[in-house]
């Protein structure tokens, strides 16, 4: 079912991937570094239905943590996101 | 027509007869010759510069400063300069309207104007400008990168009076050869402040800027000269490096640089750039100059 609450990139945004994990990079300058774990979730912000989506992908990662660690970690990281501007409702 | 050769672009510059107050340095293309078709042209007539504008959609910035256009027409601006080249299309070309200032500079001119607007059909074509100087020694290249009163001049003059060739002195143009990175410059001179020029009395600075900055003759820089970048050192030691290195490296000389509008190429461009070319941060001038030094006499460049 599609989550009309989570968020979408912003257009705009540019990524390049770097040894850290990936750079985003606005229109304005602006820019963030996010990790690999945040790379997964910034791409599947393109194209998965929920957050749960976004969630199961993360567990299935290497040396990932429970489901229930996972959770306010990405509300977290998607707070961030929302308020630096990279993404929108 | 003469054209000059950068990289795989030729330029071809043709000077209109009775251009008045306007004296060519020694090396600059005035001279008519017949030669291949240029990729880029530009004929600098009676006050005006006409350049033909890249074939396809074109942005760029850096800092302030931002260049947009296609080619039908080439706009530069800046927010407190305004409108300082425009483009506009008449009968297939366009034509930059020269500020009064430049039309008896003609070392302004080529930094000003004709810089300018090669990095818009030179970014098109894969190149970029970056806020650099550069030195080659055989053939090996190391660029000097940072900001405005960094002191990017005064270590490319140190290694020029070690016997280095100048390559550019503000602005250098980059491009990518397969496994390899080409600097080029334009062959105009460096610039600097008096205080800069004193440490090198064996140069003439003869050409004082509206800045108060001095220029060396342009008879001192050849044209057209380049070399595969082995060495970046980064003007700047204010940036905490603890994490994110690359990415902070990036977008350090993202800022440095001449962009376009899909700013995805340059960031691919720079990190393939900083994956092939070691990067050295160091704003203490001297320091940095030992550093290009210790390079060059890794590879027995460097006679002493």
């Amino acid at each position: 079912m599609w989550d009309s609450d989570l968020p979408r990139p912003v257009d705009g945004v540019v990524e390049q991937d770097v040894d850290e994990g990936l750079l985003l990079l606005k229109e304005n300058g602006e820019y963030l570094v996010l990790n690999h774990t945040g790379a997964t979730v910034w791409r599947a912000l393109s194209n998965a239905q929920n957050v749960d989506e976004i969630e199961v992908e993360l567990t299935r990662m290497k040396n990932a943590p429970s489901r229930t660690e996972i959770e306010p970690l990405v509300e977290k990281f998607l707070v961030k996101l929302r308020e630096s501007g990279f993404t929108k409702a | 027509m003469i054209v000059r050769k950068f990289g795989d672009i030729r330029v071809g510059f043709t000077i209109e007869t009775g251009v008045p107050n306007i004296n060519f340095p020694a090396g600059f293309p005035i001279a008519s010759e017949n030669q291949t078709d240029p990729d880029i042209h530009f004929n600098v007539g009676v006050g005006v510069l006409k350049v033909v504008p890249p074939d396809t959609e074109t942005s760029l910035q850096r800092g302030n400063t931002r260049a947009y256009g296609d080619k039908t027409r080439l706009v530069w601006t800046h927010p407190q300069m305004g409108t300082f080249i425009e483009v506009h299309p008449r009968a297939g070309t366009g034509s930059i309207f020269l500020p009064q200032w430049a039309w008896n500079r003609a070392t302004d001119i080529m930094d000003q104007i004709i810089l300018p607007a090669l990095l818009p059909p030179f970014a098109a074509r894969g190149m970029r400008g970056i806020h650099a100087s550069a030195v080659e020694m055989n053939g090996m290249g190391i660029m000097f990168a940072g900001e405005t009163g960094s002191g990017k001049t005064s270590c490319a003059l140190q290694l020029v009076a070690e016997g280095g060739k100048l390559i550019a002195d503000d602005m250098v143009f980059l491009s990518r050869d397969g496994d390899s990175h080409i600097i080029y410059g334009m062959g105009d001179g460096p610039r600097a402040f008096q205080d800069v020029w004193t440490r090198f009395p064996q140069w003439q600075a003869n050409q004082l800027e509206p800045s108060g900055k001095r220029r060396l003759s342009p008879d001192h820089v050849p044209w057209s000269q380049s070399a595969t970048l082995k060495r970046i050192i980064l003007l700047d030691d204010s940036i905490d490096m603890t994490d994110n290195r690359q990415a902070k490296l990036i977008m350090k000389l993202l800022s440095l640089t001449y962009f376009d509008n899909i700013a995805a190429s340059t960031l691919q461009m720079l990190s393939e750039l900083l994956q092939r070319v070691p990067v050295q941060m160091e704003a203490d001038i001297d320091t940095a100059a030992s550093i290009a030094r210790t390079v060059y006499k890794s590879t027995g460049s460097l006679s002493n």
